[in-house]
């Protein structure tokens, strides 16, 4: 968590300070996305890339111009730093967009803005045709809830450990959709079958399953709202090889089964080409690049895509020494 | 001879409901200059057999089997020997370097006090080999870093601060767990480069521990894959990749989605990984295996050695041209 404010720090400061505070909306009907600086001549946005925010209908997900700035640090040591700086991208109703960076890129603060875990500084966001707005009332949450879930990497950070399976995936059921006894448990033994578990496992707490079975439960609970959008937050990436093939089959299958739209962060390129139809990779708050997954990956125009595609191990692969990339990583 | 020989390593822990097995026998050897890879999904024993090595085992572990390195067995040491051998012999790598360095010390402290005390050097002496090897390990501003502390680095700088403080003595064995797990993509492509580097530079044998078969196969001469306490299969990479000869290393490969095709259906292995307490007779893949059949479930099955490869599946040499290809459905573009 620290190295990616350190290494936000070091490519912003300077440039990017200067600007001001409150951060002007824009809105890129044009689809002149992202690239508001340094990273010019990336990926060009493209009419068909996943990009032009103000979006068609069929855009389940449209965000423009979204803004985020942290501040760090005390005294001296106090530093601003873009964790979003200008991104805007749509999301077709249906489709999978993956999202791509390392740390400090910003992917994981654009999914908590969109779910509503942060507030944005600046930008839009409309969710099923619905713009969100920036600091809701509870209702407002509440509908947004039912329209966006979110699994996150870590499932023993996002189940509660005292509480059975059943009674958090209950839990939702009785929040969103008033659905409680009889019903409830009938439902949750459907969800947790749609996850691949029996029904048994209803009972179990999070600390008698396995990393795999816990990840399904969390996915079980998030299905449990009856979402439109599912926000994956590196949701594959602790889990064991075997595993992760399942559960990614399995996600698959409900996108379709459901027609449900994904917003999938990843690091893993091989995860990118498996799941989703468009791509886009960030960089420091900003969208480097973006279009068709397989035009991003065969062929990708910014350096930096290119570097990350070059660094993922696979057949044949040797890992490269780069020059000069330390002295920034320090702080100052 | 081998810089590192473990022979029937077995080791168990006390648990409320009767030892658990966590290791069922590791045997492998590493040759000098050597780097072995050991790779495996969580709980299959792949770092607790480097444990072994170090004798870090979870207290109370009973542990049988040798540990033998340079010939010497490391399980029979008295405290000071220990000491020794793993001051002279043996440098360990793990995930987290923030675990291997104190909050309160600037890197200069760390790597000054460790060149001084494992070499005698005197303070001045220290500090020009420390500036040395940071240089060595990729860092730019030497400066900068030796006076930052831990905190004021990022992850990626401070593990080539850790592979520094590790190479410096040139040790005979470097035992490296899951070093780059943490780390991004691409920071992970240049420590790799860097320990590689370094590790060939100085002849350094080494055991590495990952879950990643490619970024294993890319730094390692032989691979040993693991599962449920046990070595399944040793085989160097560019074989492992092209014909495994155990079900389970073919599935592992095949599961994994590529970088390059996409699948409609990833292969999968149904199930999920079994620990070694859980293994009954016979093959512990068997419950999970497409290929087994009831003579899988009997007896010990032997991991049968054929020149610098080993497998143990009893029905290897019938499978032997069935695994040679991947298995699931036919890749798209």
């Amino acid at each position: 968590m620290n190295d990616d404010v350190k290494n936000d720090v070091k490519d912003t400061d300077g440039g990017v300070i200067g600007r001001a505070g409150g951060g002007s909306r824009r809105t890129s009907g044009t689809g002149g996305p992202g690239g508001s600086g340094g990273s010019g001549g990336s990926g060009g946005s493209g009419a068909n890339g996943p990009g032009g925010a103000g979006g068609s209908e069929g855009d389940v997900i449209a965000i423009s111009g979204l803004r985020k700035r942290f501040v760090t640090g005390r005294g001296s040591g106090r530093r601003t730093v873009d964790a979003l700086d200008d991104v805007s991208l749509t999301v077709a109703d249906g489709s999978c967009l993956a999202v791509v960076g390392e740390s400090g890129s910003g992917k994981s603060t654009l999914a908590r803005i969109l779910v509503g875990l942060e507030a944005a500084d600046a930008g839009e966001v409309v969710l099923a045709g619905r713009p969100v707005a920036r600091r809701p009332r509870r209702a407002e949450r509440r509908a947004r809830a039912r329209d966006i879930q979110m699994v996150f990497q870590d499932p023993n950070g996002s189940l509660n450990r005292r509480r059975t399976a059943g009674s958090a995936i209950a839990e939702v059921l009785a929040a969103h959709h008033r659905v409680t006894g009889a019903d409830a448990r009938r439902r949750v033994e459907e969800l947790l079958e749609q996850v691949g578990l029996r029904p048994a496992h209803a009972r179990s707490l999070p600390g008698e399953l396995s990393g795999g079975q816990r990840q399904r439960v969390a996915i079980a609970r998030a299905l449990a709202a009856e979402p439109r959008v599912l926000v994956l937050d590196e949701a594959v990436a602790a889990l064991d090889v075997s595993v992760q093939a399942q559960v990614l089959n399995l996600l698959s299958e409900i996108r379709r089964d459901r027609r449900l739209t994904y917003l999938f962060i990843t690091h893993d390129l091989s995860v990118v080409r498996q799941v989703s139809e468009e791509v886009v990779v960030m960089r420091q708050g900003r969208i480097v690049e973006r279009g068709s997954t397989a035009q991003v990956l065969d062929d990708p125009r910014h350096p930096y895509t290119r570097l990350l595609r070059d660094s993922a191990p696979r057949p044949g692969w040797r890992p490269v020494r780069a020059i000069g990339r330390d002295a920034a990583e320090v702080e100052a | 001879m081998s810089v590192l020989e473990l022979d029937d390593i077995r080791l168990a822990v006390p648990h409320p409901s009767g030892d658990r097995t966590l290791l069922r026998g590791v045997s492998l050897s590493v040759a000098p200059g050597e780097a072995l890879g050991l790779v495996g999904e969580s709980g299959s024993g792949k770092s607790m057999t480097l444990r072994t090595v170090l004798r870090t085992e979870p207290r109370g572990a009973h542990v049988t089997g040798r540990v033998l390195l340079d010939g010497r067995d490391v399980r029979g040491l008295g405290t000071a020997e220990l000491r020794r051998v793993r001051a002279e012999s043996l440098a360990m790598i793990s995930q987290d370097p923030r675990a291997a360095l104190n909050p309160l010390l600037r890197v200069s402290r760390f790597l000054v006090e460790g060149l001084c005390d494992a070499r005698g050097d005197d303070e001045r002496t220290a500090t020009r080999r420390a500036r040395d090897l940071l240089a060595q390990v990729g860092i730019a501003d030497v400066d900068r870093c030796m006076n930052s502390y831990p905190h004021q680095l990022s992850g990626g700088m401070l593990q080539r601060v850790v592979i520094a403080a590790a190479v410096a003595g040139s040790p005979r064995l470097l035992l490296a767990d899951e070093p780059t797990t943490a780390l991004d993509v691409t920071t992970q492509s240049e420590v790799m480069a860097i320990l590689d580097e370094q590790r060939r530079e100085r002849g350094m044998s080494m055991i590495f521990v990952t879950h990643d078969l490619e970024l294993a196969s890319a730094v390692c001469d032989r691979i040993a894959v693991m599962y449920a306490g046990e070595i399944v299969e040793i085989s160097t990479p560019e074989r492992l990749h092209a014909a495994p000869r155990h079900p389970y290393t073919r599935l592992l490969l095949d599961s994994r989605p590529s970088l390059t095709a996409r699948t409609p259906v990833l292969p999968v292995i149904p199930g999920r990984p079994v620990a070694a307490y859980e293994v009954g007779g016979g093959c512990a893949f068997a419950g999970r295996c497409p290929w087994s059949e009831p003579g899988c479930t009997d007896g010990e099955i032997p991991l049968v050695r054929d020149g610098d490869r080993a497998v143990r599946c009893a029905r290897e040499e019938e499978l032997a041209g069935e695994l040679a290809h991947a298995t699931g459905t036919e890749a798209t573009a």
